[in-house]
């Protein structure tokens, strides 16, 4: 039987890809529909299931906490994506030549991205420590106050995207970087002929030329924002006073501390709604605008 | 030996039909050539011969029997291909004993195969190397190496000469060509180089949008082109087709019922020769002369007739003539009458040869 | 040398300057062009230069400054950790916080399931992917491209989201607390099907047909054509799944409930626990997570960078 569905040069595709195409169905499609079931249900993962309607979303969106925590979300997004283009840009324009020195400092730009996020979570906990961190006591050292980087509700939430950005800006400025040393010489050699100046061949050609690459980047810096969780886990727990409580963490503490599985999963819902309609818009405001080659 | 057959065979990718319907035979043992410009289908008929492609319609058979459900590696076909596909993964020695292994060949057999073969194309010393470490016209030799191990009834090319230089490519010519004596197995060769299916053919199966204009052997086909697709195909520059009076009244008096063009090839066109008159059953008529092509060893001219057509002619002569008005023969017998679709219709009758009617 | 399909060059080490895109700093000040005086352009040029080691070594601090103090603080005492202003250097290498750590935490039970589940996504990636990758690129099939979209489609899932719903069906199916569970959902990646199937369709038809000429069976053909040409672009998939899951903490924290097949990242901040006033023994435990892998990040610094950037470029 085996054999002969092998042999069959019209079934043997099928059966090359029924695995993985399962797989996919079972971990990633299916949970998604199974994410929607639970959500209109309340359920503390070992007592029956009880039916409650939309009565997870009406407590959710009437939780004056929610609001604190979607705006939270949508910050850190805001905050991290940003940096992270602009520092990785930044960064690629400076690493952007010969020599071993730029070598060297591609690969110490790229080190934190090997690293675990946990690993990396546990050293700013002991950089950033309000009283005996490195960080006060180099500001104390020129005079300036202890900042609260982890206990002050107006900073917590930026310093958690500082790490996120210290791990991953050296791998966003080497894409970035890649996509620069792929821009063809003569297009500069044809600007330097036209008399452009420097900012002029920056905006005209190198721009429009890793635009596609900007364009990915962000969407994969966006996307990924929504699911940072190891930083906030192990540095703040969501703290001081929710102000660094995001949405995925909401979902984490709602089901896995207090059990509270359908409402955790109603949170879900509101972040996948969330995800697709930033994904979605993103995609209708820039596509149109990147220069594809 | 093979005698390929197909019959009725048909090729269609979606609404797009390739080949709307072939019949040919390729006699065992022959040296056959696919000819034809780009797009005429001689590769795609090529490739379902090797079952790389499934007919949509009709029937191959290979050796009288049929083949339409019998895997490519059973057909007992070689194949060389236009980008020789030498696997890189493997050494030369290995890409020659793929074949072999697959087909469970005991090893010892394999390495006796492989080493005679290797001693024949010239590679023994190569043979632990990897193919990127080989010329343009070794790597030939190893994708013959592959196919002539496996001792194939059928050797299939597919234009293999292509990207070979010049001088490499006429070596490689002599060398098929003896290659296909010393075989005798049935080579199908496909090419869009009319000289290296003049040269190398002894059939030539010349097509033309999915058709076959006219299968004959090379002579034949340049003597006697069956429709004006052919006759412009063989032969450089192409001969010159133009309608049946631009050679005057004479001429076009003498054209047979139902002729509408006539063709005469650029190098049996003359320039008159005041030493010798024109005989009966030759013409004479006065051309412009507007451009001329120095090749070496021949010359071309370009001309206008008096109707506006433009024609050549070719000549062997040492001396170039100024470009202006000049006279040129041309003999009856040497022209090609066409009727309004283009077919070839019977010349008059010479030195008792029957008329023939050709229908394609 | 044997040809491969490769992911282009690593962008890290570009051999070819005249391909450099540029932007950067402009050879001169656009104003100084043409008529440029001689001081002028030398000391513009001496500027640069100290610009250049100062953002250099700024650079430098930046990133490998915190890798620095984890070890420093490792090696120190609390009192040595907490010393104002703080200390810079350690005179003498003392194990004790290592010690402590490996007294409180079973890091060979971890290391071991990190192994395991690390080993057991690359395995099964492999399995999975690579005959998923083949039919996707090499065969005519109907659906074909609707399945190859609902594989893309999945690329845009962040796994994280659905965590929840998996938890339950593991709950449900027993699959709690297994090995199996931590890499069940992650060997069908769509990501590396992707990639593979970009490089399997690039190998010239010709090759697949001279084989199946030759009686290559499809599995022959995968196993001697496919995969020695597709080699650089498993390695890097590899690599990738291999720097992602020896990291993972959230997956191995929030599907398991039991400490037996939890791997290294969740146990060390547990170390946590352990530190009264000054993180010495948890720097201690996060180097055993993070030393390994930066030894292999230092052994194959340049494949790592290409197939992390190349995974970006497209």
């Amino acid at each position: 039987m085996k054999t002969s569905l092998l042999r069959d040069r019209r079934l043997l595709p099928y059966v090359l890809i029924a695995p993985a195409l399962v797989i996919l169905a079972v971990f990633y499609l299916y949970p998604i529909g199974y994410n929607a079931v639970l959500s209109v249900f309340s359920w503390d993962l070992r007592g029956p299931m009880t039916f409650v309607g939309f009565g997870n979303f009406a407590e959710l969106f009437t939780d004056p906490d929610f609001g604190k925590v979607v705006q939270n979300t949508l910050v850190y997004m805001g905050m991290e994506v940003s940096l992270v283009m602009i520092f990785g840009l930044i960064l690629a324009l400076f690493l952007n030549r010969q020599g071993w020195l730029s070598e060297f400092l591609q690969g110490v730009s790229f080190a934190p991205n090997v690293i675990a996020l946990v690993s990396v979570s546990l050293i700013f906990v002991w950089l950033m420590d309000d009283d005996i961190g490195l960080f006060n006591q180099m500001l104390g050292a020129i005079g300036v106050e202890p900042v609260g980087w982890l206990s002050d509700t107006d900073v917590a939430l930026f310093s958690l995207v500082l790490v996120s950005v210290w791990k991953s800006v050296g791998l966003n400025a080497l894409i970035i970087l890649s996509a620069l040393q792929s821009i063809p010489g003569y297009l500069f050699e044809a600007a330097d002929l036209d008399n452009a100046s420097a900012w002029t061949r920056f905006r005209k050609i190198t721009i429009p030329m890793i635009s596609p690459t900007l364009f990915f980047l962000v969407l994969v810096n966006v996307i990924g924002s929504f699911q940072a969780f190891d930083t906030i886990n192990v540095m703040t727990q969501g703290g001081p006073q929710s102000s660094t409580n995001t949405l995925i963490f909401s979902v984490y503490r709602e089901g896995f501390e207090y059990y509270r599985v359908g409402y955790a999963a109603a949170i879900a819902v509101v972040l996948m709604v969330l995800v697709g309609l930033i994904t979605v818009l993103y995609f209708r405001a820039f596509q149109k605008r990147v220069h594809y080659r | 030996m093979s005698q390929i057959e197909l019959r009725n065979v048909g090729k269609s990718y979606g609404d797009k039909e390739i080949i709307p319907s072939l019949d040919l035979t390729i006699e065992a043992g022959s040296f056959s050539v696919l000819v034809g410009p780009s797009g005429c289908g001689k590769s795609t008929t090529l490739r379902m011969i090797a079952g790389l492609e499934k007919p949509t319609t009709g029937t191959i058979s290979i050796g009288g029997q049929t083949v339409d459900d019998v895997a490519p590696g059973r057909r007992g076909v070689a194949m060389v291909f236009q980008n020789y596909a030498i696997y890189p993964t493997m050494t030369v020695e290995e890409n020659i004993e793929f074949g072999l292994r697959n087909n469970k060949v005991p090893k010892l057999e394999r390495r006796e195969l492989v080493h005679e073969i290797a001693e024949t194309v010239g590679l023994t010393p190569h043979l632990r190397k990897n193919p990127d470490a080989l010329s343009g016209g070794e790597r030939q030799r190893v994708a013959l190496a592959r196919a002539m191990v496996k001792k194939p009834a059928v050797f299939l090319m597919d234009e293999p000469l292509s990207n070979l230089d010049a001088k490499l490519r006429q070596h490689m010519r002599i060398e098929l060509i003896e290659l296909h004596e010393r075989l005798g197995a049935t080579f199908v060769y496909v090419t869009h180089d009319q000289v290296e299916a003049m040269s190398m053919g002894t059939s030539i199966v010349l097509m033309d949008s999915g058709r076959i204009q006219q299968q004959s052997a090379p002579t034949e086909l340049y003597a006697k082109p069956q429709n004006v697709f052919t006759s412009r195909f063989i032969g450089t520059p192409p001969m010159n087709v133009v309608p049946i009076d631009a050679f005057g009244a004479d001429v076009a008096a003498d054209a047979p019922a139902g002729a509408e063009w006539l063709g005469v090839r650029p190098e049996r066109l003359t320039f008159a020769d005041a030493s010798r008159p024109a005989v009966p059953g030759e013409t004479e008529l006065t051309v412009t002369i507007i451009a001329l092509e120095n090749l070496g060893a021949e010359l071309v001219y370009r001309a206008a007739m008096p109707d506006g057509s433009r024609i050549a002619i070719k000549r062997f002569d040492e001396i170039a003539r100024p470009l202006g008005d000049t006279l040129v023969r041309v003999e009856t017998n040497d022209i090609h009458w066409f009727d309004a679709n283009e077919e070839r219709i019977a010349e008059p009758a010479i030195s008792g040869q029957v008329r023939e009617v050709v229908t394609a | 040398m044997t040809t491969t399909i490769a992911p282009p060059a690593p962008p890290a080490s570009a051999k070819n300057s005249r391909q450099s895109g540029d932007g950067n700093s402009p050879p001169s000040p656009p104003t100084l062009r043409g008529v440029t005086p001689r001081v002028g352009a030398t000391l513009w040029k001496v500027v640069r230069v100290i610009a250049r080691i100062v953002i250099s070594l700024a650079l430098v601090l930046v990133f490998a400054g915190p890798f620095y103090w984890m070890v420093l603080t490792a090696f120190q005492t609390a009192s040595e950790a907490l010393s104002i202003p703080p200390q810079f250097w350690v005179d003498s290498l003392r194990w004790d916080n290592f010690v402590a750590a490996f007294d409180r935490v079973n890091f060979g039970h971890f290391a071991l399931n990190s192994a395991i589940v690390t080993g057991g996504t690359l395995l099964g990636q492999f399995l999975i992917i690579v005959p998923a990758a083949y039919a996707f690129a090499r065969f005519q099939f109907k659906g074909r491209d609707v399945l190859f979209g609902v594989v893309l489609a999945t690329m845009m899932i962040p796994g994280q989201l659905i965590f929840l719903p998996v938890f339950a069906m593991y709950a449900k199916m027993g699959l709690l607390n297994t090995h199996l569970s931590l890499i069940l959902p992650f060997i069908a990646s769509g990501f590396g099907i992707f990639l593979l199937r970009q490089t399997f369709m690039r190998v010239p038809d010709s090759l697949i047909e001279a084989a199946r000429l030759d009686h290559a069976s499809e599995f022959t053909i995968i196993r001697r054509i496919m995969l020695p040409l597709a080699k650089p672009t498993i390695v890097t998939i590899g690599l990738i799944t291999f720097i992602g899951t020896w990291n993972n903490y959230f997956f191995p924290l929030v599907w398991t409930t039991t400490d037996a097949v939890r791997t290294l990242p969740v146990a060390i901040p547990r170390l946590e626990a352990l530190d009264e006033i000054a993180p010495t023994i948890v720097m201690a435990g996060n180097m055993l997570l993070v030393v390994p892998i930066l030894i292999v990040f230092l052994l194959a610094r340049r494949h790592i960078i290409s197939a992390f950037t190349y995974t970006g470029v497209k």
